[in-house]
């Protein structure tokens, strides 16, 4: 395939894919917009600003759409400044019809007359300015999205078409990891804001206390607007992995298959459906409340650093004193050490479950939080690789490791015990057919005869010394086998061909196996199981 | 995960501060995503099951088919798998088969692509590399291999008819048209008595049914215990066509081996070339035997064998023919012959075994002394300069 077929053939994904990223995008800055706007009319009820939303939308998707006609001339240029002001003038004369039409047409158009009096400042009140403040945002957050969007799909396309796969100058940070970047910058904002607003509902300002007692529900004061604005962005990150990977493959004229667009639709819906579901069900507020708990700790920490921080101010200023005080009443200053913060307390307003309910939830919350810190603290390490070298090298590390081979190794025991009770689970299915099986599925030694125990005996050695890395290769004869192992187990070698031997004779000749045979091999195995035990390659 | 760690442990400590369960529900958020994609994505690749199936062994010429089959046999579905089959240049004009697809929670599907059997060898199929990864693509693409598996591909065998070797044998199985030795027990015919005749061979029978005197004629034969000995080091071929010149010799070898095995005689070979597959690198010698699975374990050592620098040819049989019996038929195959070689087969033919030489490819200047020396030591010289010179053993 012509690096021209594939340009024509990754035409038609481009326009979906800007479609729909385009369209994302503006929701996800809807989203972001409806948040501000609930911050705002949380900090002055008065204030009613959730035209925000469909105002951001609007110039969101004017922004992304608009962006390669920007782009198409030099930046300060003189017709990227002229299209820049026709855009400005028509973005400034929509909000202003937008924030009037917002609080009545009756004030709208009484306020029109005011702009010709004193233009600057009747026109650009303080709603407005602020406003269009948030536009200018959007409008370079959504111009630095569509530039990412842009060099993820149709740009790799072009570059395809040119041969220039490889000369990219940003090549060093791939394009969706700053796209990820920024979708997690954008977030970081609207969690802060989203917690403004709650602390905002919490907050006695009358003794600017704040109680977390009062009940917030997880979806209001932006909080869904927040989360849908993740939720989309992932649904973004999603379709810019798709059309990543499909530009990649068309570069390398790899066949796809015609289903594969449907069907990574299909699983994203899915995936992000189980996500939805899985944050809804986990616990997030109980009575036991761990989390007051880490709160405490941390309190704590701020005390001890803030009660430090007093000492030292302390022993400064009578230093100073010693040098420069001249009143003594004024050598000891009046400052009280910070107050101790004060042990969690069961919620009252936390509605009474049963105890083992809430043990369940606490066990759940810590299981959880356990696991996903060592994990993640895993994952970090293992993409640091010169910091977990320092760490190597101090001096506790031995403990460490000898208390992470213990975990390790607690695992695999816990891991092998699931996969043997998964083994059984499974095993009445397929050894229906099996004639020495009884009827939970175990196969029944006594039931077989002599020659089957032989057979039995050896290949259940034969599994084990794979388990222990010693694997029979598959043109290996039982005696090449047999050498092998000899060689890895030198203490085992008699036992080995003993039982080697038995197992040829009982599978490759006609001569009757007796019962002392079997009862030979069983012994065998027993003590080759003891050998294997204790090996380690 | 990296990416919003930062983010998440400023979440939660906001959480343990203010107590606040949104905090708390997007770090559920974050972890849920990067925990289920990375389980989503190893899960399902764990559970797939592929094989790739062909037909290993095929004859110049024939069309080989491969067949991918991938098996899903998790519950969770394969978002996308990119499969990647190397192939060898000599058999494919692709270098690749190369295809991405999704697959389903228990869903399978197969893939078929030909090679084509151009040329003798034995060639790598694979490894079959196969990709995936997370719908999100938060996490790194895992990454397996399927190892090669190899394909033998035959050397060309050209069906010869009318061989003429030289025997000694005054026994043997096959009938032969020169008249040297013959096998009392393959009964010709009978005629009179001549004065000389040996009185052996009077059919007392005959002689008392007919009234007169009659002898017994027997029919010429030769026992063959043949072996071929193919010389593979391309400094013995013409420096012109070196390769074309081996390729042919390998013909040549491949064909009188399917010409002896077909008259149920015994056929052995010794290369000093290189086989990729013998231990060290060394062609196995097959010592003389009969029979069909027998000479295809012979045609796949001609597939797999490849010119090298090996011993020298006169050392190599004189360490096997102790081995073989008397009259045993060695037939050697290579560019030139020197005064070694020549020297070596007449110690051969001296102890009672039969040779002949067959000089492959063009000719080289040292020709004609070889074939007045070959001539002096009564060792016949078959040249061979394209396969269609092979048609004197055709007629």
């Amino acid at each position: 395939m012509q690096s021209e077929e594939i340009y024509e053939r990754s035409k038609l994904n481009a326009n979906t894919y800007r479609l729909i990223s385009y369209t994302l995008v503006a929701l996800m800055i809807a989203c972001a917009a409806a948040t501000f706007a609930t911050l705002a009319n949380g900090i002055n009820p008065n204030f009613q600003p959730y035209y925000w939303i469909g105002l951001g939308f609007i110039v969101a998707l004017d922004r992304l759409y608009t962006f390669k006609v920007f782009h198409a001339w030099l930046f300060l240029s003189r017709e990227w400044i002229l299209l820049a002001a026709t855009h400005a003038v028509v973005i400034v004369a929509v909000t202003k019809v937008i924030i009037g039409l917002s609080h009545g047409w009756d004030v709208f158009l009484a306020d029109i007359p005011l702009w010709r009096t004193n233009l600057p400042f009747s026109f650009f009140d303080a709603e407005t300015t602020f406003s269009l403040f948030l536009i200018l945002l959007v409008w370079l957050v959504c111009g630095r999205f569509a530039d990412l969007l842009e060099e993820i799909g149709p740009d790799q396309i072009q570059s395809a078409r040119l041969d220039l796969i490889g000369n990219d100058p940003k090549a060093n940070i791939p394009s969706r990891r700053r796209l990820i970047h920024l979708y997690f910058m954008v977030g970081a904002f609207l969690v802060v804001a989203t917690i403004l607003g709650r602390i905002n509902l919490r907050m006695d300002f009358s003794t600017t206390t704040y109680n977390p007692s009062i009940p917030v529900p997880v979806l209001a004061v932006g909080g869904i607007s927040t989360l849908l604005y993740f939720m989309l962005g992932l649904a973004l990150l999603s379709q810019t992995q798709f059309i990543s990977l499909h530009v990649r493959w068309n570069i390398q004229r790899i066949p796809i298959s015609g289903t594969l667009a449907r069907q990574w639709t299909v699983y994203s819906l899915i995936f992000l459906a189980l996500i939805a579901a899985l944050v809804t069900l986990l616990p997030t507020s109980y009575g036991i409340h761990p989390l007051e708990m880490l709160g405490y700790a941390l309190n704590m920490i701020v005390y001890v650093v803030l009660f430090g921080g007093q000492m030292i101010f302390l022993g400064l200023m009578a230093v100073l004193n010693l040098f420069f005080g001249k009143d003594p009443e004024q050598q000891n200053p009046n400052i009280l050490p910070p107050d101790m913060p004060g042990a969690p307390s069961p919620d009252p307003t936390t509605p009474a479950l049963p105890d083992w309910l809430e043990l369940l939830k606490a066990i759940i919350f810590w299981a959880v939080l356990a696991g996903a810190i060592i994990w993640a603290v895993r994952q970090y390490l293992r993409q640091n690789r010169q910091l977990l070298e320092k760490l190597r090298s101090l001096a506790n590390w031995g403990w460490f490791k000898t208390i992470w081979a213990w975990l390790q190794s607690l695992w695999t025991q816990v891991k092998t015990g699931l996969d043997t009770v998964a083994s059984i689970v499974r095993r009445p299915n397929t050894s229906a057919t099996s004639h020495h099986t009884g009827g939970d599925g175990f196969i029944n030694l006594r039931r077989l005869d002599p020659r089957q125990k032989v057979y039995f005996f050896y290949l259940a050695f034969v599994r084990r010394a794979g388990e222990k890395k010693l694997p029979r290769s598959s043109h290996q004869t039982p005696g090449e086998y047999a050498s092998t192992l000899q060689n890895a187990l030198p203490e085992a070698a008699d036992d080995i061909r003993a039982l080697t031997d038995a197992f040829v004779s009982a599978r490759y000749s006609r001569r009757p196996v007796e019962t002392t045979q079997a009862h030979d091999a069983e012994t065998i195995w027993s003590r080759l199981r003891k050998a294997l035990k204790g090996f380690q390659k | 995960m990296a990416t919003f760690l930062p983010l998440l442990i400023l979440l939660l400590i906001i959480a343990a501060l203010l107590r606040d369960d949104f905090s708390l529900t997007v770090v559920y958020l974050f972890l849920a995503v990067s925990l289920i994609g990375a389980w989503w994505g190893r899960r399902a690749m764990g559970q797939l099951n592929h094989t790739r199936r062909f037909n290993d062994h095929a004859f110049p010429g024939e069309e080989i088919e491969i067949k991918l089959h991938f098996h899903n046999r998790g519950f969770l579905p394969v978002v996308w798998l990119s499969v990647q089959d190397s192939l060898p240049v000599a058999l494919s004009t692709q270098p690749f088969f190369q295809q991405v697809f999704s697959l389903g929670p228990g869903a399978q599907t197969h893939f078929t692509y030909n090679i084509r059997a151009n040329k003798r060898g034995y060639y790598p199929i694979g490894p079959l590399q196969i990709s995936g990864g997370d719908i999100l693509g938060l996490n790194r693409p895992l990454h397996f291999e399927k190892q090669s598996a190899y394909v033998t591909v035959y050397p060309k065998v050209i069906p010869l008819t009318s061989v003429r070797l030289p025997s000694r044998s005054t026994q043997g199985t096959l009938r032969h048209s020169q008249q040297i030795f013959e096998d009392p027990s393959r009964l010709l015919g009978k005629r009179d008595y001549t004065p000389g005749d040996s009185l052996r061979r009077v059919d007392w029978k005959s002689s008392a049914s007919s009234g007169r005197l009659q002898v017994k004629l027997f029919e010429p034969s030769i026992a063959l215990e043949t072996v071929i000995f193919l010389d593979l080091d391309s400094d013995h071929y013409h420096h012109r066509q070196p390769h074309e010149a081996t390729e042919l010799a390998v013909v040549i070898a491949a064909s009188l081996a399917n010409w002896v095995s077909n008259r149920q005689q015994t056929i052995g070979l010794k290369v000093n070339g290189q086989d990729s597959f013998a231990q060290g690198g060394v062609p196995q010698y097959l010592p003389p035997r009969k029979g069909q699975a027998h000479l295809m374990r012979l045609l796949e050592t001609l597939a797999r064998v490849h010119t090298a620098s090996g011993p020298a040819l006169p050392e190599i049989i004189r360490q096997q023919r102790h081995h073989l019996s008397w009259g045993a038929m060695l037939i050697i195959i290579t560019g030139q012959a020197d005064d070694a070689l020549l020297d070596e087969l007449y110690q051969a033919r001296r102890a009672g075994q039969n040779v002949a030489l067959v000089l492959a490819g063009r000719r080289v200047h040292t020709d004609k002394q070889t074939a007045q020396r070959a001539e002096q030591f009564g060792i016949p010289i078959v040249s061979i300069y394209s396969e269609r010179d092979l048609d004197i053993w055709r007629k």
